[in-house]
């Protein structure tokens, strides 16, 4: 097998002074040096903000060519020296499937998307349509299917269509698997396996979702901290994973609490009565009850599309049900302030100078506010400006400055996406944090496909299904496994 | 191969949208702009654009009073009626042009050897005031849930509102940009085409019957002058 991509002495600096030399520069990254075989399936982890997703786009030309950076060393694909072509030089053997495809996405239809890149490299229409149609079956999109309209997971589904399309040998995948469900997830992987043993694609994935992965790579670039004081990471290359655990032992486990808090005749907080709801042709909802009581703890669960942020969206009052009603004490304008709400993207909701003003803003108290700050180590970057975090730190941030306010009904769309093991930790931790403040009075309902964290984030199951009927739900501690995407719980939460 | 579509060739729909509102405006103070308005409604109908119709009226309406309301301030009642027909002759040019689907359009542009730099930079920009909507929409919905209101922190509010808009395009087009780059997008080379976009019958006959009623009308306009 010849060699696929081919690293010599990479070194990636973000500090521009001219003054400093090579010595004196902080780097990211110092002299790196790998070789990658072709049909290698490679997965590149370690916690956030570690410069995974830095050294995919330095191998597709992304860094430096669109993001200002110093580089050094030299990049071979296919054993040519590419580290001076442009990003379009580098595409024809390299296909890329970035974070965020919301932001990639252009066109208002799923197949035009699909095509436009095999457009660009003049393929017959015959054969787009080919593509298209394989790809289409692959990822369960419909051609027709209008792109606002899709999941968080949907989008990414159709991103990395876009990029199979092509048809390059080589394919970098910065993590794909964020807003995927467990079997969308699995079925992508296996594709990508099957592309690797069998056609001798080579891919290289960056992912937090460890376990997932794993059973499908043959290498695993771990970004570790680096000794050197003057550079922050370095790669360890191992065959395969050693112990990958995630220590959360000292939390408990809300599927095996008792919950004696929660009367029998607890209030109810919201009661969602036979609720019709579409969007476009697509019927998400379908006479749907729901009720939630005060401290129950609700995870949603559900393939990517079936409804679960627009449930969130329903129950806070975003978009109303086409027929029948959510009643809530919490759908008056000054009870709504009562409720803290988690977006995904945590871009929307940091907007204040400071990450300490950010943190103190509406906070009910100083104390716990300052036990945030200590929890999830803001201790550094008080004074930062919350948009220059990394991601995963702008995610933890995001949701210290919902629950600083100590709301009485939370909702967490997706909160632990992008986080590696430590950030989740230390998530699960504020949130029982948050917990014990109120006697396990608090209601929470959170939307999850993140099998590390399900266990943790609540007791009460709703399974959300495209399959007849729309949706079957559980709401007692033991989720039928069969009404669950197929492997997304352990054993531990079932 | 072309596809089955009852869509009007987008080109002929840009082209007869801009003559619909250019004459429009033009005829607004005949006494028969009402047929004017009549003939091309009825002509719309045929050709199944009544959704679309639909969808324009409360923008008509709502637009028109305001439109005609302010006019009357300064302005006659005949005037106010004028600034009504205005607006109406922007929804009927709206019809057209609301039915265009951007990227056939932007296929029939690349038929017509205009560089793909300026059909897709026209794409980009269509797409980029849908985005803008609904980044606005997420952005309201942020800010309100965090408790901030306009009437008591209005400074606040705006800093809630303009530093994640700001954030918010500039990572878009960044995303968009790589995202072209990454997808294989190129000035240089001209790319093939997904579908054909064809003149079909149905194109023919929308045609005829348009430029009969536009031609009769003209006729009306010049023997009035």
């Amino acid at each position: 097998m010849s060699c696929a991509v081919e690293v010599v002495n990479l070194s990636l600096s973000y500090d521009f002074s001219e003054e400093k030399t090579n010595r004196e520069k902080q780097w990211i990254f110092k002299d790196l040096n790998f070789k990658i075989t072709e049909g290698d399936f490679i997965m590149i982890t370690g916690h956030s903000g570690c410069g995974k997703s830095s050294l995919i786009n330095m191998i597709n030309g992304v860094i430096p060519n669109l993001k200002k950076a110093d580089v050094q060393g030299d990049i071979y694909i296919h054993g040519h020296c590419v580290t001076n072509s442009p990003v379009r030089e580098r595409t024809k053997a390299v296909g890329s499937v970035f974070q965020n495809p919301r932001e990639q996405i252009i066109f208002d239809q799923v197949a035009d998307e699909i095509v436009f890149p095999m457009e660009n490299i003049n393929e017959t229409p015959q054969r787009m349509r080919d593509k298209l149609n394989s790809l289409l079956s692959m990822t369960g999109l419909s051609a027709d299917a209008q792109t606002d309209t899709l999941s968080g997971g949907e989008k990414q589904k159709l991103m990395t269509a876009c990029t199979l399309g092509m048809g390059q040998k080589i394919l970098l995948l910065d993590e794909p698997l964020a807003n995927m469900d467990a079997r969308s997830a699995k079925e992508l992987l296996e594709l990508l396996k099957r592309l690797s043993d069998e056609d001798g694609y080579t891919v290289i994935l960056s992912e937090h979702r460890q376990e997932l992965v794993l059973p499908y790579v043959d290498k695993i670039f771990f970004c570790v901290k680096s000794t050197d004081e003057n550079v922050e990471m370095t790669l360890e290359i191992r065959d395969k994973a050693e112990d990958y655990a995630c220590d959360l032992s000292s939390l408990s486990d809300r599927t095996s609490r008792e919950k004696t808090n929660v009367a029998a005749d607890a209030k109810q907080v919201f009661s969602v009565e036979n609720i019709n709801y579409q969007v476009g042709d697509r019927v998400l909802f379908e006479n749907f009850s729901w009720q939630i009581n005060r401290g129950e703890e609700w995870v949603i669960l559900g393939e990517n599309g079936c409804g679960k942020t627009t449930l969130l969206n329903l129950l806070f009052g975003f978009v109303r049900p086409t027929s029948g009603a959510i009643v809530s004490p919490y759908s008056k304008k000054r009870n709504k302030r009562k409720i803290g709400y988690v977006l995904q993207n945590p871009d929307y909701q940091l907007f204040m100078p400071r990450v300490k003003d950010e943190l103190y803003l509406n906070a009910s108290s100083p104390e716990f506010v300052a036990q945030l700050i200590r929890l999830f180590g803001f201790e550094h970057m008080l004074e930062r400006h919350p948009l220059s975090l990394s991601e995963g730190q702008k995610r933890k941030l995001g949701f210290a400055c919902i629950i600083a306010n100590e709301p009485e009904v939370l909702f967490l769309d997706e909160p632990t996406v992008g986080l590696d093991d430590e950030g989740m930790e230390q998530l699960l931790y504020a949130l029982q944090i948050l917990n014990e403040k109120t006697g396990n009075d608090r209601t929470i309902v959170t939307v999850s496909h993140d099998k590390r964290a399900i266990p943790y984030l609540g007791d009460h199951f709703l399974v959300l299904s495209h399959c007849e009927p729309y949706l079957q739900f559980c709401n007692n501690k033991t989720p039928p496994t069969s009404e669950l995407p197929a492997p997304m719980l352990t054993e531990r939460a079932i | 191969m072309c596809k089955r579509t009852r869509d009007i060739h987008p080109i002929l729909s840009l082209i007869f949208s801009l003559l619909l509102f250019v004459m429009g405006l033009l005829f607004v103070k005949e006494t028969w702009f009402w047929m004017y308005a009549i003939t091309f409604s009825v002509l719309f109908l045929l050709f199944r654009y009544e959704k679309l119709m639909l969808k324009l009226i409360p923008f008509v309406l709502v637009f028109g009073l305001v439109m005609g309301s302010l006019t009357l301030i300064n302005g006659s009642m005949q005037d106010a009626l004028y600034a009504i027909y205005r607006v109406l002759a922007l929804g009927l040019a709206g019809v057209l042009s609301m039915s265009i689907r951007p990227i056939r359009l932007v296929r029939s542009l690349n038929q017509l050897r205009v560089p793909r730099w300026i059909s897709l930079g026209l794409l980009i920009v269509i797409r980029f005031i849908q985005i803008f909507r609904e980044e606005i929409r997420r952005i309201r919905q942020a800010i309100a849930l965090r408790g901030i209101r306009f009437a008591s922190t209005p400074a606040l509010w705006s800093r809630a509102f303009f530093i994640p808009l700001t954030v918010r395009m500039l990572s878009i087009s960044e995303g968009l940009a790589t995202s072209l780059e990454t997808r294989g997008f190129s000035t240089d080379s001209e790319g093939s085409s997904f579908e054909v976009i064809c003149f079909k019958g149905r194109d023919l006959a929308f045609s005829i019957l348009f430029l009969t009623c536009l031609t009769v009308y003209v006729y009306l306009f010049l023997r009035g002058r």
